[in-house]
């Protein structure tokens, strides 16, 4: 049993709390706030320190992109293919891998892992904890959706590169959708097994969603145009230019998952890249996440995501959401994590200060109550 | 205090906590700026200016010398252009010595924007080191304008030297020299000393011609290298040729700084706030620019924008700073330093009397990432406001 005191606590559902103790056993938070420490309980005083829980990134290749191995590293993309929906991130996953290090010292508790966005039919992505020897046992939820991409790559990489459908944004969906038509009709036992329509069921029957790369506004309004038509779940992933159609996105009520900001406008796509997008869709009401897409935004420095979309007009809090809660829900792992409340794993990060201030460090991050890293003193 | 001496000026700007860099904070002072975009006079307190003079009251805000990056890609790398507007890499020859930054900046590029809402003022732009010689650089100054020419500071300020992964991917791939570091590294050599055995009135040669100031000292031959045995490639070859050396990068940089220091070049380090890119860069962080710093290596925090984007140079410096620089160091790596490397100390990179107003007035600590930039100036003219 471990009991952490003192500290300042962002419950992020409930309020802050000053001087709270967190009290944790098995794994789990077993109380939040005014709370009698056992006698057998390891006291950790957090004194003058902020307590936050583990920060949630739903939109990462962490363990999967390779980053400085080169070729022999990289299991991002399977390009072979326009449409590869029977492969699977958990297949690919390097546990060993450095970016998991970066996650737990920027005290990224879980993380989303997700093929890359060359085809517009990618694969299955994952939800996993950010430490473990087996890909198998740092899955929260697996699978967590499926990937799938408009816009560029899928044209540069298929049309351009390959020759092959799709070299044009009518193709990206007319790929999609051929996909889902046939996933609606598969039938097994007349035509045998297929993996990837056989993935596909879940996401026709809205047991996971469809997670679809769309940054431009067109792209945007696309996915939502397939995902009406299909009647299935959606999240919109980068929705860079969201912010320019913040109305029509609210009132289609799928959650987006904002970035990478923290980068530069590297393809058309991206050419309206701005962090002030955040601040707006919240206001106009949607669900809005942050991504970093590592290693797209070094995972090293995750919590400037939220700190520059809070200074260029999401409120803090919304921005601590959008780094906990919100892509907690989006993942369908809310139940247990995303905040600091008895009950859930007890993914706890003790800063030195306010994250978003410059100075601020992890100390200290928990995941399921053991200690996964510390800082050197 | 009261300064009671009358000058002509334009601007004054008062009520500012002012980081000159070249003589530390002053809390509560003043800057005048006249009438060529220079200043004019720094010191606490207020001027009595002549009248006419236009008056700005910080409000006790921080005032800083314009931001000064030693190693980017603006205006040669545009903003959400894609393949269009990437003119930064003649990735043709091992060897192109005498292509021009100048010749490929796009005044119109999204990214100088983006460069002055974040205080930068001067960048030395750079052909990407993915060539052996990859070209000219020129120090570039943020001024509004229409024209690549009439954003020029100085030019030329170095050739770019690319060492490593990037040119023994690019040529090696193609079944040609280089394959290997000791490829890289004969191409180099035996450029330099063709460059000093050139006689232009046989026949000129603008490749030659390009490498004749580094050869004559007069401008540093600016070498990308990140693993530590490149870096020493570098320092060999320099020491061969008795060439001025900056690195660029410069990753394990912190694992050799001593030899770096004993060698006597400068470094333009990092950027530190970046994504592990190849495998010879794969250890970035702001463990480099302090161990250089405390070998004593001049060092300046850099973007390489748009690896990192140019507007997060301030925060990169905090981040420095929180990683164990002085805020006076880490003030000075963003400023004067890489003015110097640049070979631009006399116009930019302090608030002292008699250098050009480059000027920003942050609303808050500008090491904090929560702040902004409340305007940029650039000889005298405001070039963004929040």
């Amino acid at each position: 049993m471990l009991a952490i005191t003192n500290a300042r606590v962002y419950t992020i559902t409930g309020p802050v709390l000053d001087g709270a103790t967190v009290l944790v056993d098995g794994g789990k938070i077993l109380a939040v706030g005014r709370v009698d420490v056992p006698a057998e309980a390891e006291v950790l005083n957090a004194a003058g320190r902020h307590l936050l829980p583990g920060f949630i990134d739903p939109h990462t290749h962490v363990g999967l992109w390779g980053e400085g191995g080169g070729p022999a590293e990289y299991d991002g993309n399977e390009w072979t293919n326009a449409v590869t929906p029977q492969v699977r991130a958990l297949d690919a996953i390097n546990p060993r891998h450095v970016s998991f290090d970066d996650c737990r010292a920027a005290g990224v508790t879980t993380v989303q892992t997700l093929p890359g966005s060359g085809n517009p039919i990618g694969g299955e992505m994952i939800t996993i904890k950010t430490r473990g020897r087996t890909a198998d046992e740092m899955v929260l939820r697996h699978p967590s959706g499926l990937k799938g991409a408009f816009g560029e790559n899928p044209k540069r990489l298929h049309g351009q590169n390959n020759k092959r459908m799709p070299a044009t944004r009518m193709g990206v969906a007319a790929v999609i959708r051929q996909f889902l038509i046939k996933a609606s009709e598969y039938n097994p036992e007349q035509n045998g097994r297929d993996l990837g329509l056989e993935l596909a069921g879940k996401v026709l029957r809205r047991e996971m969603p469809l997670r679809l790369h769309a940054h431009r506004a067109d792209d945007i309004v696309s996915a939502i145009r397939i995902a009406r038509e299909f009647d299935v779940d959606l999240s919109i992933e980068h929705c860079t230019e969201g912010y320019m159609i913040a109305d029509f996105l609210a009132e289609a009520g799928y959650p987006v998952n904002i970035g990478p900001t923290l980068g530069g406008r590297t393809k058309s796509e991206t050419a309206n890249l701005t962090f002030r997008a955040a601040g707006i869709l919240e206001k106009a009401g949607c669900h809005v996440s942050l991504i970093t897409d590592a290693p797209f935004v070094p995972m090293a420095h995750h919590r400037l995501i939220g700190a520059i979309s809070a200074r260029e007009g999401m409120t803090e809090a919304g921005a601590l959401r959008a780094m906990t809660i919100n892509p907690a829900l989006t993942l369908g792992v809310a139940g247990r994590v995303g905040s600091i409340e008895a009950g859930k794993d007890a993914d706890l990060v003790l800063w030195s200060d306010y994250p978003f201030r410059t100075r601020a460090r992890v100390e200290a991050t928990y995941i399921e109550g053991c200690c996964v890293y510390q800082a050197e003193r | 205090m009261k300064c009671t001496k009358e000058v002509s000026a334009l601007i004054e700007i008062r009520n500012a906590r002012i980081v000159t860099v070249a003589n530390g904070v002053i809390e509560n002072g003043a800057v005048l700026v006249n009438d060529r975009g220079k200043i004019q006079a720094v010191a606490p307190g207020s001027f009595a200016a002549p009248r006419g003079t236009e008056i700005i009251d910080a409000g006790g805000r921080t005032l800083t010398p314009g931001l000064v990056d030693a190693y980017s890609h603006l205006g040669l790398v545009n903003q959400g252009l894609g393949w269009a507007g990437d003119d930064a890499d003649e990735a043709t020859d091992p060897n192109t010595a005498h292509v021009r930054a100048l010749d490929g900046i796009y005044p119109f590029d999204a990214g100088l924007t983006d460069a002055r809402s974040g205080g930068v003022t001067t960048a030395q732009v750079m052909p990407r080191p993915t060539n052996v010689i990859g070209g000219e650089a020129l120090a570039l100054k943020l001024r509004q304008a229409a024209v690549a020419d009439q954003m020029v500071l100085q030019r030329p300020t170095g050739i770019v030297v690319g060492l490593g992964e990037a040119p023994k991917a690019r040529y090696g791939g193609e079944k040609k020299l280089p394959a290997t570091r000791m490829g890289i590294a004969a191409v180099l050599r035996e450029a330099l000393a063709k460059a000093q055995e050139y006689k232009p009135e046989k026949a000129r040669d603008l490749k030659l011609e390009a490498l004749q100031p580094v050869i004559r000292r007069e401008m540093p031959l600016c070498v990308a290298a990140h693993r530590a045995d490149d870096i020493v490639t570098a320092i060999r070859i320099a020491r061969e040729f008795d060439l001025k050396l900056i690195l660029l990068g410069a990753t394990e940089g912190y694992l050799i700084a001593d030899i770096i220091a004993e060698a006597g070049a400068a470094v333009a380090a990092g950027p530190s706030l970046a994504a592990r890119n190849r495998q010879e860069d794969a250890d970035p962080g702001f463990h480099l620019p302090l161990a250089l710093i405390r070998a004593g290596v001049p060092t300046a925090l850099v973007t390489a924008h748009p690896h990192l984007p140019a507007q997060y140079l301030n925060i990169s410096a905090g981040l420095a700073a929180a990683h164990g620089l002085t805020d006076a160091e880490a003030w000075r790596a963003v400023t004067l330093t890489p003015a110097e490397l640049i070979g631009v100390a006399d116009r930019v990179g302090s608030i002292e009397s008699g250098k050009d107003a480059d000027l920003v007035l942050w609303d808050g600590d500008p090491f904090e990432v929560m702040t902004r930039v409340a305007w940029t100036m650039v000889e005298g003219k405001v070039v963004y406001t929040c």
